[in-house]
This record gives C-alpha cells, sequence and structure tokens, in this order.
C-alpha cells in the first residue's frame, strides 16, 4: 500500500472547500487549519459597538458584548486528537466483475476527548465505482463511542486496495479543523471469469507438427484424403494402396490431411496508450482487449491449441503456451491480477522494441500470434507487421477507443481506420471491435478478412 | 487517460435537511423578535427569504448575504430602541442561523449530500445553542446587577470582552 498518495476521495474533499488543500499527509500526522468562520460575527460585533456608542442603545452595547465573545469563542477551543480506528468488513473480497460489494465501516473514537464534529471519507479504491450509498459521514462521537456507515461498489477488473481513511475533526465551535489520516489496508480482489462459451476465432492457416484440429495444408496422417505418393521405404503397411498395387504393381503410399495444433500467444497492448476510453467512465481499451483475449483463450485452448499471454507493457510478463484446466487456472489469474494488465495504468513508458523482443525470443517459432490493441499510435502496428514479418503469423483484434464528439476525436478516429488499412494491406487479418457489442458478436459480423 | 471512478464526479453538495431547518427556523425567529420597525422587519425577511435559498442550494455568497441581512435587521431594531433581551435574543438567534447554514453548507461541500450527517449538524448546532444562551445569560445577569441601566456598564463589559478576543487572537 502506497501511503505517498493522497486518497481521490480526499482530494476531492479538500478541492471542494479550500482549493488550496492539496498537501499530502501521513497517517499518524495531522494539519491543522483555521475556517476562519466566526469573523463575520467578530464584524456584527464590532459594528454593533460602534452604533451602540453613538445611539447610546444599551440594546446595542449588550448585543455587541454578545458578539464578541461569540468571536472568542471559536479562539478558545481546540481540535481533538485524530485517534480513531477504523474497521471495514467487506461483503466479499473476491467478487467477480461488476459484482456489487458492500462495504461497511465502523468507526471508534480511540481517544478520551469528545469529538463533536468528525468527517470521514472512506479510501475507496481509486478505479471503484460507489453505486450506492456515501463512503463518506460525518457525526459527533463520545470517547469510546462507534458510528457504522455502509456503501455499496461495483467491482472492476484487478485487484484494489482501499487507501488510507481521509478524517476531518473540528472543534466544537468549528473555528479549527484537523485533518489526518488513518491506515485501514484492505482488498478486493476482483477476478474476472473467463468465458464458459467459446466462439470461432479465426487463425491464420498453419504448417506445424502437432496433431490437433486445425486442418493443415499438408499430407500426413490424418482423416481426410490428401494425396498419394510414390512408396518410401518406411511408410506403415496399412497406408499403402493395396487395390493400386493390384493394378499397377507399384507401391503406394495414401496421404491423409493432417489436422495440426497451433500454439498461439495472446499479446494485450497495455502501454498508456492503451488505456484510451471513448468517454472518462467508459471501459477501456484495455479492459476491452482483456475481455476479447479471455474469450480467445478459451475458444483457442477449446479447440485444442496452446494459447500463451503476454502484454506489451513496461514490466515483463509471461505465461507459455499451454492447455487444460491447470493452465486455465493461470490464464484467468493471469488475465485478473496481472500487474501489467492492472486497471489504472502504468507510470512508466514501454520499451516496445524490448518487448517484441522478449515475445520473438520466448513464443515457439511457429506460434501464431494475436496482438489486443487499440491501435492509437503507429507503433504496435508497426510491431504487429514485424511479428508477422519474422514468420509469427499475426491477427490483430482493436478494439475501438475513438469518440466522434470533437473535431480532434474524430481525427484520431480517422488516423486509426488508416493504420488498420494499412495492416490489412498486409495480408494482417484485423478485428475492428467498437467494444460495446459483446466481442463474439464482433467476431460473428467480421469477414474473416485475408488468411 | 485512466480515469478515477469515484461518485464525486457528480457529488450533490446540498446541505443535509437538519441544517437547513435550523437556519430557516432561527432566521425566523430574528426575523419576529427584530421586527419592532417597519424597515427592520422588512430588512429581515428579505433577508430571510435569502437565507433560505442559499442554504437549501448550498450556495455560500446567497448565505452569507443573508446572514449579514439578518445582522443588519438586528442593527436596525437596536437603533430603534429595542429592549436588551430581545436584541440578546435577536442577535443569537442570528448566530444560530448564520452557523447552522455555514455549517451545513461545508458538510455538504465536503462529504455531499447522500452522506450521513444529521448527528453532527444537530450536535454542532446543540453547542452553538447551548454557549450562546450562556454566553448571552451572564451577560444580561452582569448587565442587570449593574442595574442602572447606565449604557456604560455595557460598555465596560463589552470592552472586556473585547479584551479577552484580542488576546485570543494573538495566541
Amino acid at each position: 500500500m502506497s501511503f505517498s498518495s493522497i486518497p481521490a476521495a480526499a482530494t476531492r474533499a479538500a478541492g471542494a472547500t479550500d482549493e488550496a488543500a492539496e498537501f499530502e499527509i501521513e497517517p499518524g500526522t495531522v494539519v491543522d487549519r483555521r475556517t476562519r468562520r466566526w469573523y463575520g460575527v467578530t464584524v456584527f460585533a464590532l459594528l454593533a459597538l460602534g452604533v451602540g456608542v453613538l445611539t447610546r442603545e444599551p440594546g446595542l452595547l449588550l448585543t455587541s458584548a454578545f458578539g464578541i465573545a461569540f468571536a472568542g469563542y471559536g479562539q478558545f477551543t481546540s481540535p481533538p486528537p485524530v485517534e480513531v480506528s477504523v474497521e471495514r468488513s467487506i461483503s466479499d473480497d473476491a467478487p467477480d466483475t461488476d459484482d456489487t460489494v458492500a462495504v461497511t465501516v465502523t468507526v471508534r473514537n480511540e481517544s478520551d476527548r469528545t469529538m463533536p464534529d468528525l468527517r470521514l471519507v472512506d479510501g475507496v479504491p481509486p478505479k471503484m465505482t460507489v453505486v450506492e450509498g456515501s463512503p463518506r459521514v460525518a457525526t459527533a462521537l463520545r470517547p469510546g463511542q462507534e458510528t457504522t456507515f455502509s456503501y455499496s461498489l461495483r467491482a472492476r477488473r484487478g485487484r484494489h486496495e482501499f487507501e488510507p481513511t481521509t478524517v476531518l475533526a473540528r472543534d466544537a465551535s468549528g473555528a479549527t479543523e484537523r485533518r489526518g489520516t488513518v491506515d485501514a489496508p484492505d482488498t478486493v480482489g476482483c477476478e474476472a471469469s473467463l468465458p464458459s462459451q467459446s466462439v470461432a476465432f479465426p487463425l491464420r492457416s498453419q504448417t506445424t507438427r502437432h496433431t490437433g484440429r486445425f486442418p493443415a495444408d499438408t499430407g500426413g496422417p490424418g482423416v481426410e484424403f490428401y494425396a498419394t505418393r510414390e512408396y518410401r521405404p518406411g511408410d506403415p503397411l496399412n497406408r499403402v494402396d493395396w487395390n493400386r498395387t493390384a493394378r499397377t504393381g507399384d507401391l503406394t503410399t495414401v496421404q491423409y490431411r493432417v489436422e495440426r495444433s497451433v500454439s498461439v500467444v495472446l499479446v494485450v497492448d497495455a502501454r498508456q496508450a492503451a488505456y484510451a476510453a471513448p468517454a472518462p467512465q467508459a471501459r477501456t481499451a484495455l479492459d476491452a482487449a482483456v475481455d476479447a483475449a479471455g474469450h480467445a483463450y478459451v475458444s483457442l485452448t477449446d479447440a485444442g491449441h496452446d494459447v500463451g499471454l503476454t502484454a506489451l507493457s513496461p514490466t515483463d510478463c509471461w505465461l507459455s503456451p499451454g492447455n487444460g484446466d491447470e493452465h486455465r487456472v493461470r490464464a484467468r489469474e493471469f488475465l485478473s491480477t496481472e500487474p501489467a494488465l492492472s486497471p489504472s495504468g502504468p507510470d512508466a513508458e514501454t520499451n516496445l522494441y524490448a518487448a517484441v523482443q522478449r515475445i520473438r525470443r520466448r513464443a515457439p517459432t511457429d506460434a501464431q500470434i494475436v496482438v489486443f490493441s487499440p491501435l492509437t499510435d503507429d507503433h504496435v502496428a508497426g510491431a504487429a507487421i514485424r511479428l508477422d514479418a519474422n514468420g509469427h503469423r499475426t491477427t490483430v483484434v482493436s478494439p475501438d477507443p475513438t469518440a466522434d464528439d470533437s473535431a480532434g476525436h474524430r481525427l484520431a478516429g480517422v488516423w486509426r481506420s488508416l493504420r488498420l488499412a494499412d495492416l490489412r494491406q498486409r495480408d494482417i487479418p484485423v478485428v475492428d471491435w467498437d467494444g460495446t457489442e459483446p466481442f463474439p458478436h464482433a467476431l460473428a459480423r467480421w469477414d474473416g478478412g485475408s488468411r | 487517460m485512466s480515469t478515477r471512478a469515484t461518485d464525486a464526479d457528480s457529488l450533490d453538495t446540498r446541505p443535509g435537511t437538519a441544517s437547513v431547518a435550523v437556519a430557516v427556523a432561527a432566521g425566523l425567529v430574528t426575523v419576529l423578535v427584530s421586527a419592532t420597525t417597519l424597515l427592520a422587519g422588512a430588512v429581515g425577511l428579505c433577508a430571510l427569504v435569502v437565507v433560505s435559498f442559499g442554504v437549501r442550494r448550498g450556495s455560500r455568497l446567497l448565505h452569507r448575504i443573508g446572514s449579514a441581512g439578518l445582522f443588519g435587521a438586528v442593527l436596525l431594531a437596536g437603533v430603534a430602541g429595542t429592549e436588551p433581551v430581545p436584541m440578546l435574543v435577536a442577535a443569537g438567534a442570528a448566530v444560530v442561523a448564520w452557523d447552522a447554514g455555514e455549517h451545513g453548507i461545508d458538510l455538504g461541500r465536503q462529504l455531499g449530500h447522500a452522506a450521513v450527517s444529521t448527528r453532527a449538524q444537530l450536535a454542532h448546532v446543540g453547542v452553538t445553542v447551548a454557549v450562546g444562551s450562556a454566553v448571552a445569560v451572564v451577560g444580561y445577569v452582569v448587565y442587570d446587577a449593574a442595574s442602572t441601566g447606565q449604557p456604560t456598564t455595557a460598555i465596560a463589559l463589552s470592552l472586556g470582552a473585547a479584551l479577552l478576543f484580542t488576546y485570543a487572537l494573538d495566541r
């Protein structure tokens, strides 16, 4: 858990009251702020004093004394220490995507002073959305007394850590506001479940060594007749075409169409550029790409292929091609909690060249590659072309993050479609997906492009 | 382009109902008690309307203007020679109206309308009313004990309070 960042909600709270109050507070330290809220009453009291002296009205003078005493009251109170304990109970700390997670927070005054005005902003994980209730509360607590409030969050993919809770304690008069944070680490790990239905994910035609379900354009052992050729020593006897030998006297071997499995590496573009979204709260292209990669993984492994996963990201990550239940569990974990695919985006730049080199080094030489990228810049398109040229037959799946609400956004959309056209011209099939409809629909609508 | 998804983007900053109710009620008390002349009553009524609008909508500016109007009405009533007790009541109610409204607007801006805050609002108003009553009673008793009704006593009291206040400011 990082202590160096102020919770988003706290920044907001500060911004709402005091535009300049963007400071960081470590748990355990406090910052006091004078609210100056009694200054108006002081002005009134002094006015009353002046007018009272002029008019010699006892009522006005007494009122003035009253007002000044009130102004002094603000100076004589001091804010209580920020000694509260925050305890969270989370209804489900491993929810599925889009589940609603109920959070109940119990706040207890651990100091021996009454807190007449305690305001609390819970450190909601930055990428979670509050769907019901409010993560903020204001109350008054006697020593040892506690209060409870609850709200609901919508779960999003990834590991989410609660940030320190911001506490604002005011004295009774409200003249001084003490701001502190309380550390209450909690984590919600939301694993996206892999889709249960497989779809016909398009792969490119292939030549490889292992048996599988993908019909290759080569003869050998298989089911479907492919060709006959002259007998060579070592060919199995049951493959000799005896009818033909009886007719001609020559030994001939029948070859069948070989069905082969393919190694596929799914590459998710997780550079900063891939965190684009058509609207501030909309799903990012990365989230869409991870969703599509899940569909591709399930469909391809169901079809008997070995599927691996990796990302174009500042940090290295790799799941070697594989198949089977255990591999599926690892793939699910990879897509849900791999830091490189975290929903909040990397801080560092991605060295795309090095990332592509890593993929080339690790991917089996005959592996096909499917790149999931919004294609918001030229670099990933270039990487796909390079991989394809290196003998990895490459397909691109591109969730569309562009919006058309302004000229600039429309221009970005045009640039993207030009990149798509360029890739297709180089015989790299591109699935253009608008990211809102379910991915299988986009695949079904896709005409297959050029193989 | 990563976005921080919290409800703060659509935060409803209106104050809680308790603050609104207290501010308007206290303002009404000020208007009723200070309406000893037509002018004071008219100013007070206008101020009350502005205060209730300001507090309801969470507008700090409107609330300040309205509160200044309430204090103005109290001053006008004092100039017209209103007795000390009604003056103290009117001024106290004006302070409470201002305080409750300001507190509510602050809470609304920091925590939003949806946050549970009634207890904090009521506790704050309660303390203010208690302190105000105590100050008013002590002030009046001292004033009454000196009871020749000489303005000089009040002036002495004011000065004493002002001295205390300056001391507090320097701390």
